[in-house]
């Protein structure tokens, strides 16, 4: 039962990663292979401000939010303006950069991490973990909404439209660099959030559950369940994050797994489970037509 | 007589050693078809890229009405009313030929509440489908911008240009690629849309096509104007004459 509720918690926290991540890559078409760092940065500052500063997790939670996006601010003005493949080696940097502050300096705890912090509580009463998995799934709900309502206005609309044409984007007026850094900080933003549920959760965080291999699975998350849908990271999320947990014995190989994987999505469905080209959309597409024709047949 | 709305003074633009515009100035009346045209590699693009701010002229100066264009970024300038196309069509291929045409509208303004609001409001919807009307396309206005016809993606990215309300539209080689059937419609449209109010200067590589539509014709050769004036004037120029025919029938008698 804990067992289930464990990995459930840990697949809301991938959702929150891959969707975030699934904005910047996914809509606006960046690569971002660093976004474990924003995931630490948010885990980090929720931490550092309920055990050090003394604040209470639903005033950490926000700030930590907070705090990834204008990192993820200033870098966006940083490193936007690179070409796509100078970014992505960008971002991995700053993934290495992020977790060498987390290991080297005291007041990160160093590698051995950081302790101590706290289960958010409501009225005096500290949430177990079963309780704590229902608030997280109703941050889950607002985190998709929020994500749903973007991916169906006119800003997701701009920000689709700089993926698939930097230049025709610019031509008709579009600020394509602001359009850019808004779906970077949006993305970040969602990063810091998962972070700061997952440091809550845990309750103690090391610099290595931020690493690189890390940003490399909810890359695998979003490419897998379709990049720039709005269901794909979703998908991808439930699949990868509750799938070594199932197949424990294929642990040590995981990174392994999920790079073959990436692989060979990227050569055999470059759009993932479910995006346009997928086999699964087209199938289901043709599935759904004959179910209709039948109906229609028979009525 | 009418009034300029655009200038280009002096415009000299270089790649490395290679000068693709040498000095080069226009000027073109509001509500009139203005063509460049040249061989290949005259440096016609080139122009458009520096007008519309992809590229920075390295000499000279670009107006438009009482605005310099010089020095702005691309969606500053398309803000302001520069609208254009690409000699090879550039859509968002994977969007729906009416977000195509939406994403025209309003030069980039997103509109109070677009943060939440989706871009298919009613007014949005009309404004598309009447742009869409006009080159013939309202049937495809579901399709998948990338999987139309290369004819008629042409048409759709004219469509997106008209969308912007532009006060100044450039079409870089409009006809190219396309049947004498699709070409004739494509010219018919384009005057329409000059009767709307809106300047056109397009780029030609085909000499009959540009002297069908323009009122003003300037020639290119080498990054330089070696002619300007109407079409029947231009015709029988003879330096136009032998840019256009001098190469390849008596070889490189020009350099
Ligand atoms: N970005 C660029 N870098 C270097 N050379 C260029 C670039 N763009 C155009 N040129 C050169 O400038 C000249 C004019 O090109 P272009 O404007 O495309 O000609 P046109 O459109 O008249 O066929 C050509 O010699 C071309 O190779
Ligand atoms: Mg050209």
């Amino acid at each position: 039962m804990l067992y289930l509720v464990t990995v459930s918690t840990m697949v809301c926290i991938y959702i929150i990663l891959a969707s975030g991540l699934n904005i910047i890559t996914g809509y606006a078409g960046q690569p971002n292979l660093g976004h474990a760092a924003f995931f630490g940065i948010g885990a980090y500052a929720s931490a550092l401000l309920t055990t050090k500063v003394g604040l209470s997790f639903w005033a950490a939670m926000p700030l930590a939010v907070v705090i990834a996006a204008s990192v993820g601010f200033v870098l966006g003005i940083i490193s936007l303006r690179l070409r796509e493949d100078f970014l992505a080696i960008t971002t991995i940097g700053v993934n290495f950069v992020v977790v060498s502050v987390f290991l080297y300096f005291d007041y990160f705890g160093r590698a051995l991490g950081l302790g101590g912090i706290p289960r958010p509580s409501i009225f005096g009463h500290v949430l177990n973990k079963p309780e704590y998995l229902v608030l997280v799934v109703f941050l889950v709900a607002a985190v998709l909404l929020v994500c749903w309502v973007f991916s169906r206005s006119r800003l997701g609309l701009m920000v689709s439209a700089v993926r698939e044409d930097e230049l025709a984007a610019h031509s008709l007026g579009l600020n394509v660099t602001a359009l850019k850094l808004a779906a970077f900080v949006f993305g970040t933003a969602l990063a810091g959030l998962g972070g700061s549920v997952y440091a809550h959760f845990m309750t103690f965080i090391s610099p290595y559950d931020f690493a690189f291999p890390v940003s490399i699975t909810v890359m695998c998350m979003v490419v897998l369940g379709g990049a720039g849908t709005f269901w794909g990271p979703v998908v991808g999320a439930i699949i990868l994050a509750s799938a070594p947990e199932i197949m424990r014995f294929i642990q040590q190989y995981r990174m392994l797994i999920y790079g073959g994987l990436l692989a060979v999505l990227m050569i055999f469905q470059p759009a993932g489970l479910l995006g346009a080209d997928s086999v699964f959309v087209r199938g289901g597409a043709r599935l759904v037509a004959r179910v209709r024709g039948r109906v229609v047949q028979s009525g | 007589m009418a009034d300029r709305l655009f200038r280009a003074e002096g415009v000299t633009k270089r790649f490395g050693g290679l000068t693709a515009l040498k000095d080069v100035s226009i000027e073109v009346d509001e509500g009139s078809i203005f063509a460049v045209i040249g061989p290949n590699g005259a440096g016609k693009t080139t122009l458009f890229n520096v007008v519309s701010g992809v590229y920075r002229a390295d000499e000279g100066a670009i107006w438009l009405g009482g605005s310099t264009l010089h020095g702005l970024g691309t969606h500053r300038i398309a803000r302001l009313g520069v609208a254009r196309t690409f000699q090879i069509t550039r859509l968002f291929k994977q969007l729906s030929v009416m977000d195509n045409v939406i994403l025209g509208l309003g030069r980039g303004d997103i509109p109070m509440g677009g943060l939440i609001r989706g871009p298919r409001s009613k007014e949005a919807v009309d404004k598309a489908l009447e742009t869409l009307a006009a080159v013939g396309l309202e049937k495809s206005a579901d399709t998948k911008a990338g999987t139309l016809p290369y004819g008629d993606q042409r048409r759709v990215e004219l469509a997106r240009a008209m969308a912007m309300k532009p006060r100044l539209l450039l079409l870089d080689e409009p006809c190219a690629g396309l049947t004498h059937h699709e070409a004739v419609n494509l010219a018919e449209v384009v005057r329409q849309v000059r009767d709307t109010g809106v300047t056109v200067v397009l780029v030609e590589h085909n000499m009959h096509v540009a002297m069908g539509l323009a009122d003003h014709v300037a020639v290119l050769d080498h990054g330089e104007k070696i002619a300007e004036g109407t079409p029947e004037t231009v015709q029988r120029n003879p330096l136009v004459i032998e840019a256009y025919l001098g190469r390849g029938e008596s070889g490189e008698s020009h350099a």
